[in-house]
């Protein structure tokens, strides 16, 4: 069994899984880990919808014409694939899962400060989710996941069904930004500072500030949207005479917001995984904790860098593309201290940090491809063709998604109490990575060459480039289910875990694994935020036990 | 923090139990008010999109918004917003009252607050009534044939956007004051515990608020 | 922001006197009599400005005193500014695109409708001076598709289906002599990306008809029935006729049509049992149509068969892929340029003259 802290392995308090049985008691919940957990596996199962959608359309572009279905069929594949991606897996993902599950624990805290509109904001989401699966069942949108006017003012496709489910599942987004950040500011443990919070509180809240700030906007835009179809309101129809281009305003001051919703939870995973796996503090803790701010800041001025092409001012498109470089720079500056704080770390490459350092690879890989793209005369040439998605795939799923996959692997232990089978877990990775990488390498040669995105047919000179990145989807479909797979699996037949499998220092791990529903038994010892290193054993002698990790 | 589980924190002389992860029933008003103001930011950003399209089109169409508000009616404008105004007195009182203990002042206050909506609505159902009557709607089904300038319908378009995503934020807001009335006259709150009645205070006078704007906006175009 | 103690102690909530409120009320109601006052006089530009200052006057009453928020600590203060912080900047970079678009001049080159020489007969004629001018109208209009030296590779080409015509080769949809290709200039080339360019004047239309021509040395002069076509006899001066575009509204209900893919069945198959009607109905029926009349019958009856570029009838044509069965085997069987035929690869040598002697057939009908 577990070796590990004393006092944690009682059986007075009972942990949040087992506490209270039954479905109603899941259902009903309050407490933020069930509420997490249920978020989990929820926006997992989109997930692995979306991804279905996936491997259609690479099947599709085996061949150029028509190679499984219609070229009507395609415009609806693709808008599905990346509608469900966006709305239901990739934005409430890490926040409400990860966020809900931690946020609390590592601010030693009992629960979050709405505990019920924590509750609602879940089921807030399925309302939407089930708005959403109507106009699937329907028939979809084809669209695009953008929802770009007039078409989608005309299509006759199931566009206000799924426009008003962004809508509401933006509510669950709302609801659960406006909880971390109520949280943060007034549940902290007393000692607990700003500065002595884990980097991962730093960066759920600077997303929190995003979805609260930015998620009614795009809450206003679909109900016009809505309105147009409706009412014919006209704002956005050129008919009546509105500006399409001013839909796109409304639309990306939200979605590009969106994207560091995305992507700024996966970085405070990162802060998380490479200080527990260097066995070292952060190198940097304030730039690191201030750049997470800094980025959600400033992704409110950037929204025109989508519109280069649509036809917008010229001095419009100069302010977003020199904003947009100055929103590189914070983002710099955390893979640079990333990279510092290993450096004479003692490392070791569990599973959680093969995924961080997947991730910093390709995420870097995204980050610079998008340089090309801010710069106004090669987006002219690069706009709406298999370099931007190549882009942005390599930055929200060699990004985010390996991070999620890092974090889901390192707080598997303290989640559910069980480990996952190790040397499965490195094939996996090793999938993931080499599945990954061909699938979406070769389309930044695809659209460097001209092949525009969102087109059913291509000339044949694309095709082997086309083959090889369908070839890299299903290795990469293999990885993701093989993960998938032995996780799942590993709830029932995992070994048992200790409360701290990595020798990892937060104050998550030092409580048991799963944790009791109240989080703490006992007021918890506040201490710096990574305290690595002999001053910190010396200071906290009991606190930190020389567990070790699980692969000891 | 070091009470046993089982103690319940009940704030005297009403029922509400302030819950376990709070430290105490002020850290619970407090970050509950904070989470108000919140969700007040996320009202502003989603009429802001609305006052940004109309600044984009007025800016697009000056004539043309000058003539159409014409149609408007500048009078019942003005009346709705001395209505709402006064409303928000009311609800403020309420919560004053709530605070020194005075339940039954409290609960009247409501009350009038309530009736104020009710005017406020049945004033709008009016001017509404009056523009389906004249054609005056949105661009799509703009039918009224006597102004000028371009593109009139826009204007009516933002019109009913506005007012009509106000008017669903005034009959919310009823509906949180009824159910606050009924709480206040059923004796839940007293100047110990009086939160809900604050927090619907906020989202009373932040429909207020938006009002305020929407009446010259709209209606004095000079 | 540290923790506040106050486990033992009662907050006190600070409880403004009622007065304080009926003064702010009293002068929200004056600032309101203000600004429909105000709103009376005409002050140009001011008017906004002035009824802008005096609602965020009123806000700061409701704001600072009905919501208490003068008295409230700094972290609510921060929080609710930051909202209009956020708003501004959405609407001044909106506004910095929708208010700053430079409105597009038309080009400054000769062309522009009903100017120049309208005379079809005299226009039909090449001339240097309507080459060079063709050159300059080409370059600005037709080479992002048509390419620069005419190939039918200009950036534009890559999504286009079928592709653009390729000056050099000789082939024309429509024929190559210059009323012909006037004519498709004006009606532009239903189901491909070429579109009617009656904007651009007679004249420009027949220079560009002209250049273009240059491309390939054996392109055809006007026949007699390009001529009758074209509605010019002899010398008489051409009546032009010229087709008004279609009104948005209809090319939009049009767009949304769906396509039809039929191809007319009013016949039977010609030699059902011969056995080149057998590979001609499974591979050649559908673009080309019962024996062979072409996707272009179909055209001409209103249909919108999908077929890119049309398949001409065969009746009565003499070309070279009908003459020799080597020919036709190898024009058959690779992809056609211009067109979506990708070629027919796995016939047997037999079939392959069952085909062709069916092909045949079908040409020397009627």
């Amino acid at each position: 069994m577990s070796n590990s802290s004393p006092a944690t392995s009682e059986v007075t308090s009972p942990d949040y899984l087992h506490g209270q049985k039954g479905l109603w008691s899941w259902l009903s919940t309050l407490d933020h880990k069930r509420i997490g957990i249920m978020y989990l596996f929820t926006t997992l199962g989109f997930f692995l919808v979306g991804g279905f959608f996936a491997i259609l359309i690479r099947l599709e572009h085996l061949t150029p014409g028509k190679t499984i279905m219609e070229a009507n069929l395609y415009n609806t594949v693709f808008t599905l694939h990346g509608a469900i991606m966006v709305f239901m897996f990739i934005i409430p993902n890490v926040p409400a899962s990860f966020g809900n599950f931690l946020l609390p624990i590592m601010i030693g805290a009992k629960d979050v400060a709405f505990p019920r509109l924590n509750l609602i904001s879940y089921y807030v989401l399925w309302a939407g989710a089930a708005l959403a699966i109507c106009s699937i069942v329907i028939g979809g949108v084809d669209t695009g996941w953008t929802f770009y006017t007039p078409y989608s003012i005309r299509t006759g496709s199931a566009v206000t069904l799924m426009a008003l489910g962004v809508f509401v599942m933006g509510f669950s987004s709302i609801f659960t930004g406006l909880n971390f950040i109520a949280t943060v500011h007034k549940m902290r443990a007393p000692g607990m500072t700003f500065h002595k919070m884990p980097l991962f509180v730093w960066s759920t809240y600077a997303t929190a500030i995003i979805q609260v700030v930015a998620t009614p906007v795009i809450g206003i835009t679909v109900a016009l949207l809505v309105m147009e179809r409706v009412f014919h309101i006209g704002f956005f129809d050129p008919k009546l005479g509105g500006d399409p281009v001013l839909f796109q305003h409304f639309f990306w001051f939200y979605s590009h917001p969106a994207v560091y919703i995305m992507i700024v939870p996966g970085f405070g995973i990162i802060s998380e995984l490479i200080t527990a796996f260097s066995k070292k503090t952060i190198f940097g803790y304030k730039p690191v904790a201030y750049s997470s701010l800094a980025i959600a800041f400033a992704s409110f001025i950037v929204w025109g860098h989508h519109m280069f092409v649509s036809g917008q001012s010229y001095l419009a498109s100069m302010l977003f593309s020199v904003a947009t470089i100055i929103i590189g720079v914070p983002t710099a500056i955390k893979i640079i201290n990333w990279t510092v704080t290993m450096y004479k770390g003692h490392v070791s490459w569990d599973t959680p940090m093969l995924y961080a350092m997947s991730f910093i690879f390709m995420f870097s890989i995204g980050g610079l491809t998008g340089l090309f793209l801010i710069a106004l005369s090669v987006d002219v040439h690069l706009h709406d063709t298999y370099f931007v998605v190549a882009h942005f795939h390599y930055v929200m799923m060699g990004g985010t998604v390996m991070a999620m996959l890092g974090g889901l692997h390192y707080w598997w232990p303290k989640m559910f109490g069980r480990m996952y089978p190790e040397k499965l877990a490195r094939v996996g990775a090793f999938l993931v990575f080499m599945g990954f990488n061909t699938t979406f390498l070769p389309q930044f040669v695809l659209g460097y060459l001209g092949m525009p995105r969102r087109y059913y047919n291509y000339e044949p000179r694309y095709q082997p480039l086309h083959q090889l990145s369908t070839l890299g989807s299903w290795i990469l479909a293999s990885g993701l289910l093989l993960t998938f797979g032995y996780l799942l699996v590993s709830l029932w037949r995992g070994k048992k875990a200790p409360a701290n499998p990595w020798g990892a220092r937060g104050l998550e791990w030092t409580i048991p694994s799963p944790p009791p529903v109240e989080n703490f038994t006992k007021e918890p010892i506040i201490f710096d935020a990574y305290p690595y290193g002999e001053e910190y054993d010396h200071k906290y002698p009991n606190l930190f036990p020389a567990s070790g990790g699980a692969h000891v | 923090m070091s009470e046993d589980h089982n103690h319940e924190a009940v704030i005297p002389g009403t029922h509400h139990v302030v819950p376990h992860h709070f430290a105490s029933a002020f850290a619970e008003f407090d970050a509950s008010k904070f989470g108000m103001w919140l969700f007040l930011v996320t009202e502003i950003l989603l009429f802001g999109g609305l006052f940004c399209a109309y600044s984009i089109f007025r800016g697009l169409y000056p004539e043309t918004f000058h003539e159409a508000h014409l149609e408007l009616n500048k009078t019942l404008g003005a009346l709705n917003t001395v209505v709402l105004l006064f409303s928000s007195l009311t609800m403020a009182l309420a919560v004053n009252f709530a605070q020194r203990n005075d339940r039954k002042k409290s609960a009247l206050m409501l009350v009038i607050t309530l009736l104020c909506a009710l005017t406020f609505l049945c004033v709008k159902y009016v001017e509404y009534s009056h523009k389906f009557h004249e054609g005056l709607l949105t661009a799509g089904f703009y039918k009224f044939e006597g102004i000028k300038a371009q593109n009139p319908g826009l204007f009516f378009s933002l019109y009913f956007m506005m007012t009509g995503l106000h008017g669903i934020h005034v009959l919310i807001g009823m509906t949180i004051i009824t159910w606050v009335l009924i709480r206040t006259r059923k004796g839940d709150f007293n100047s110990k515990y009086f939160t809900p009645v604050e927090l619907t205070g906020l989202y009373w006078h932040l429909v207020d608020l938006i009002w305020i704007f929407l009446f010259p906006l709209l209606y004095l175009i000079g | 922001m540290s923790e506040k103690h106050d486990h033992e102690h009662e907050h006190d909530h600070l409880i403004l006197p009622v007065s304080l409120y009926v003064k702010v009320f009293v002068g929200l109601i004056i600032l309101t009599g203000l600004t429909v006052l105000t709103s009376m006089f005409d002050f140009g530009i001011m008017n906004i400005v002035i009824a802008m200052i005096i609602a965020i006057i009123k806000s700061c009453l409701v704001v600072f005193f009905f919501m208490q928020l003068k008295f409230d600590d700094l972290g609510n203060k921060v929080t609710f500014a930051s909202a209009f912080a956020f708003l501004v900047i959405f609407i001044l970079l909106t506004s910095s695109d929708l208010f700053f678009r430079k409105h597009v001049e038309p080009l400054k080159i000769e062309a522009s409708a009903n100017q120049g020489e309208t005379d079809q007969n005299k226009l039909r004629i090449a001339t240097p001076e309507l080459i060079v001018k063709g050159k300059q109208i080409f370059q600005v209009q037709c080479v992002s598709c048509h390419g620069a030296e005419g190939y039918g590779d200009g950036p534009a080409a890559a999504a286009l289906n079928p592709k653009p015509r390729n000056y050099h080769t000789g082939q024309w949809r429509f024929g190559g002599s210059p009323t012909r290709i006037f004519h498709t200039l004006t009606v532009g080339s239903p189901g491909t990306g070429m579109a009617a360019y009656n904007n651009l004047s007679i004249e420009d239309r027949y220079a560009l008809a002209h250049y273009v021509r240059t491309f390939n040395d054996h392109n055809p002069p006007d026949t007699p029935e390009d001529l009758k076509a074209a509605g010019l006899t002899g010398d008489k001066k051409a009546v032009v006729v010229e087709e008004k575009p279609i009104p948005i509204e209809m090319a939009m209900e049009k767009i949304e049509q769906p396509d039809e893919v039929t191809i007319p069945r009013g016949e039977k198959l010609m030699h059902p049992e011969a056995p080149g009607a057998k590979i001609y109905e499974q591979k050649c029926l559908n673009c080309h149509g019962l024996n062979g009349v072409g996707a272009q019958v179909a055209l001409n009856e209103g249909q919108s068969p999908r077929v890119n570029p049309m398949t001409k009838g065969w009746q009565g044509i003499k070309a070279d892929w009908l003459n020799s069965q080597s020919n036709f085997i190898s024009v058959v069987s690779n992809h056609f340029p211009g067109s979506s035929f990708a070629g027919v690869a796995d016939l047997t040598k037999d079939e392959w003259s069952q085909i062709y002697n069916y092909s045949r057939e079908l040409s020397q009908a009627r």
